[in-house]
């Protein structure tokens, strides 16, 4: 197998699975409980809630656990929904993760007027649109930091700027960019962040949602006092655990990780073009302004779903950027939205992501496997 | 990655086109959507990769024949999710 699927998810690792093992079998009291089981549980998530917050900068209290990034970004945009009474007003931009998107049009229909920031051929929002939206009516502006598809990284200083001199709140979804990009929350200085732990060989189910200290939130789950009465239920000790173990091997290995992604990214898009293969790189040039291992690629006439399933069938594992509605499969938002002049998106686009896991022997498969199908399709 | 294909019946051409274009049995659909992923009800993308996994199934029959041409009604479980009546009477060509 030939994994290049990493913005999908991750594998946990066995240093990640060691950790949270005990958290299963032998330290398996419910967190709430005043009793020696209840207190080694409840230790345990102090204990991961303090690493993560000092990995990230931030307050331990600062944090949430979540089940995932979605929840991360539905307790922040309808929490702050539920609990402003005054501000009408919600912008965001037109290449965000569905859980944005879908979140921002439920509250559309709740009565919020929802703007979404167009954005350049490489992904960029527009900062001028932006500051001429923005307005003292603005609850909340939700911006994807590294883009799930196409890998663009959001200048967010300047985005910040903005929201600064408009007093709004700024929500960044940063589930694609945690150990492939520095985070330091407190250098941030953005009010709210989404996390996921599978990006990054942390089990599936958790995240957080980061709060800056004294904002108030309206909790979307109620039944409990968990998580300073911020999300009732009990709480997932072993995925705690694993999440932060996999964000301190992650943060641990950034440095050299980033370095070693955007020399695979290279080396395919090179290999590909010393076969004179034809491609199209969805997003920006590899480099400063691109998530590490994202590679987003549309090869002229040729179906990305029929490529991906040849793949597949050799063992190889990618993604493409489609969404489905009850009778179609269509091209995604994201490749829409950077190139609004094109009618037809009949090719789609491929994205390899690539992980920690990845070797040049995985980048060469993947090479060979599809030389030949495009050649195919430029032959007929 | 575009294979065509031509099936004929009594000797007329009733299908000419991309071997990915074939009609396929509804009752095939859900049955293989069962068999990959334990789903009855698949969404379009999963009834998209079900039929490729039929049609990439054919291509494979199709390839092994000598002459690429499957034919009549010793291959009729093979090609028995293909929507066309008399299937048993069927004749399928690998044209590229």
């Amino acid at each position: 197998m030939h994994y290049l699927d990493n913005a999908a998810t991750t594998y946990v690792t066995k240093e990640v699975f060691d950790a949270m093992k005990p958290y299963f079998t032998i330290y398996g009291g419910n967190p709430s409980s005043i009793h020696q089981a209840g207190i080694d549980a409840k230790k345990a998530i102090n204990t991961a809630r303090n690493t993560i917050a000092k990995l990230l900068n931030c307050y331990p209290s600062e944090l949430v656990f979540t089940s995932g990034g979605t929840e991360a970004t539905n307790m922040c945009l309808k929490g702050l929904a539920f609990s402003n009474h005054t501000k009408g007003e919600i912008i965001t931009t037109k290449i965000e993760h569905h859980a944005t998107l879908h979140t921002a049009q439920f509250l559309e229909d709740l009565g919020y007027s929802v703007y979404y920031l167009n954005v350049d051929e490489e992904g960029f929002i527009d900062l001028d649109e932006l500051r001429s939206l923005i307005t003292d009516n603005t609850l909340v502006v939700s911006i994807i930091l590294a883009n799930n598809e196409i890998g663009t990284l959001q200048h967010i200083e300047e985005i910040k700027k903005i929201c600064d001199n408009a007093r709004t709140y700024l929500h960044i979804d940063a589930v694609q960019a945690i150990t492939h990009i520095p985070i330091d929350i407190t250098e941030l200085d953005v009010d709210f962040i989404s996390i996921s732990a599978h990006k990054f060989h942390g089990p599936k189910g958790i995240g957080a949602l980061y709060i800056k200290d004294g904002i108030q939130l309206e909790p979307l789950i109620h039944g409990g006092a968990q998580e300073r009465e911020r999300r009732a239920g009990t709480e997932n000790v072993p995925y705690i655990v694993g999440f932060a173990k996999a964000l301190e091997v992650g943060i641990k290995d950034l440095a050299e990780y980033r370095k070693r992604l955007d020399e695979y990214g290279h080396y395919l898009l090179n290999r590909l073009a010393e076969k004179g293969i034809v491609y199209r790189l969805n997003g920006p040039e590899i480099g400063e302004d691109r998530l590490p291992g994202n590679i987003s690629l549309t090869f002229p006439n040729c179906d990305c779903h029929e490529l991906q399933y040849q793949l597949h069938r050799q063992g190889i594992y990618v993604s493409t950027s489609s969404a489905c509605d009850s009778n179609n499969i269509e091209v995604s938002h994201v490749i829409k939205a950077i190139y609004p002049e094109i009618d037809d998106h009949k090719d789609g686009a491929l994205r390899i992501s690539l992980g920690s896991n990845t070797k040049y022997e995985d980048i060469d498969a993947f090479i060979s496997a599809i030389i030949p199908l495009i050649k195919k399709v430029d032959q007929l | 990655m575009a294979n065509k294909v031509r099936i004929t019946k009594n000797g007329h051409v009733i299908y000419e086109g991309n071997i990915l274009d074939i009609p396929i049995k509804e009752d095939a659909i859900i049955k293989k959507s069962i068999e990959v992923f334990g789903d009855e009800d698949p969404c379009i993308i999963h009834q998209s990769f079900v039929i490729k996994e039929y049609t990439n199934q054919l291509l494979d029959h199709l390839k092994e024949t000598p002459d690429h041409c499957l034919e009549k009604e010793k291959l009729k479980e093979k090609i028995d999710f293909i929507d066309f009546t008399d299937i048993d009477k069927i004749c399928i060509e690998l044209l590229e």
